[in-house]
């Protein structure tokens, strides 16, 4: 009988070790394992776009060396040339000169010209439109030949009406852009992540939506009001 | 005899133990098999934190050596960045007096590099924060969607903003707000919350625009968004700086 006393012994301590066991290797397997996964993959993030923005930099501060090179050692006639150069870079990156290159047309309208006021395109419709074509490479867009530049706006003015900027625009809405023609029109009638395309999406809304690809298009350049007030040049250190 | 045929009472001891050996047996195989599987699974996961704690630890503590080494360069670079342009700037005002340059010209380049985006700016106008709301993290509602700060943007953009920044990227004619999977890009540049949107402009026209009633500040925090705006005297835009994938055009 003495024998059967021991076991139940042993059994509780087994199972204390084992209990024991188990509870430190939860403990060391969650907290370790779950920081060494996380930080490595955001490092390898972090350190790929101080490099993409070192790579900029560089670009940028050639170019303006590049510059500053030119204006120092050429002549007047050529200097006054160069300046024309700068101011013509500039508004072509500001979008106040027309472009020309392949792209696409986009014309949304009613069909069989019937004015539909019960699904009319708003505002938004128009800026995931736009947004979605910038992203996809995008180099210019005007609507109904309104450029849009960095601080445009598309905006429902009461019921019905949007304008572009302050000018207001009709239907049929003619959407011009520059770009490489294959890439904007496939990011048109690729499922976004609320499973329906940008072209399902006014189709939907019971619009024609026609896509027409370009080889050869002008989007015109930014004509509106573009009085600065507010905005100078930052007096930089060093100048 | 006894041999072949035990007594009753030593049949009973020897049914006893044998009830108390089969317990045993599964406790043990039970214990074997836990501790099998333990060895086995720490060795699968450990195989990996105990080389991560060699040679991946050390090569994250280099990777992370690396990443503040570059921004420390980046730092500087930009610095320089500033000095070569602010030199250009000096130099196309010398320009401006010689008789080859108008200075009419120098003027309109100045304005028109400012509304492209490629020079820093500054200015009165208002700072808008938006951020994920910390009370509802895992419902649809009180996160901030690419869509709310292009609508943000585009209020300010209606109102007269002049110059706009999104956590310092500078928005130039081509540029847009654009959800990736779950990050933000802004110029082919991740961006992460609190979204930081600062404008340039008359501040007054700019904030009143915003928290118009049914504009986009109420519209937002009925969506549970955190939303400040904040009027400033002050404000500097960074320029726009080209990357791989995102260059203004020639």
């Amino acid at each position: 009988m003495g024998k059967n006393r021991k076991v139940p012994l042993i059994i509780t301590v087994i199972n204390l070790i084992m209990g024991f066991m188990l509870a430190i290797q939860y403990q060391s397997m969650k907290t370790t394992y779950a920081v060494g996964q996380q930080d490595f993959s955001t490092l390898r993030q972090n350190l790929q776009k101080e490099m993409e923005r070192r790579d900029g930099l560089l670009n940028d501060i050639n170019k303006y060396d590049n510059l500053l090179n030119k204006y120092n050692t050429s002549g007047g006639e050529i200097r006054s040339q160069l300046v024309e150069e700068q101011l013509l870079e500039a508004k072509k990156a500001g979008g106040f000169t027309e472009v020309t290159g392949s792209g696409i047309i986009i014309t949304i309208d009613d069909p069989n010209s019937i004015k539909n006021v019960e699904t009319p395109v708003y505002d938004q419709d128009l800026l995931d439109l736009t947004s979605l074509l910038f992203a996809n490479g995008a180099q210019g867009i005007s609507i109904n030949d309104y450029r849009l530049i960095a601080t445009s706006s598309i905006r429902n003015i009461g019921e019905s009406q949007i304008q572009v900027d302050t000018r207001p625009i009709m239907m049929p809405f003619v959407i011009k852009v520059i770009g490489n023609p294959q890439n904007l029109e496939t990011a048109l009638k690729i499922p976004g992540a609320d499973g329906d395309s940008m072209e399902n999406w006014f189709q939907f809304l019971n619009k024609t939506f026609v896509i027409t690809k370009k080889d050869q298009l002008t989007v015109p350049a930014y004509n509106g009001n573009n009085r600065i007030k507010y905005m100078k040049p930052s007096v930089q250190k060093g100048a | 005899m006894n041999l072949i045929k035990p007594s009753k009472a030593e049949m009973k001891r020897k049914f006893k133990v044998r009830k108390i050996h089969v317990y045993l047996t599964l406790v043990l195989l039970v214990l074997g098999f836990l501790i099998s599987y333990s060895v086995q699974f720490t060795f699968n996961n450990f195989g990996d934190l105990a080389s991560l704690r060699d040679s991946d630890w050390e090569r994250m503590v280099r990777m992370n050596e690396q990443v503040l080494n570059e921004r420390e360069k980046n730092a500087l670079l930009e610095e320089r960045l500033q000095t070569v342009r602010s030199q250009v700037g000096a130099k196309e005002k010398e320009l401006s007096q010689s008789a080859n340059v108008d200075s009419g010209v120098i003027n309109e380049l100045d304005m028109m590099r400012m509304q492209a985006g490629l020079i820093p700016v500054t200015g009165t106008g208002v700072i808008v924060t938006l951020d994920d709301s910390k009370a509802l993290r895992n419902n649809f509602e009180g996160i901030v969607h690419d869509r709310y700060i292009r609508d943000v943007v585009n209020e300010l953009c209606a109102a007269g903003a002049e110059g706009i920044s999104i956590n310092d990227e500078r928005l130039i004619s081509s540029s847009t707000v654009r959800c990736v999977g779950p990050t933000v890009t802004v110029n082919d540049t991740k961006i992460a919350p609190p979204f930081v949107i600062k404008a340039i402009g008359n501040e007054n026209t700019l904030s009143s625009a915003l928290q118009m009633p049914g504009g986009v500040v109420e519209i937002l925090r009925k969506k549970d968004i955190n939303i400040t705006v904040k009027k400033e005297q002050k404000i500097d835009l960074p320029g726009f700086i080209s990357n791989k994938n995102y260059t203004v055009q020639r």
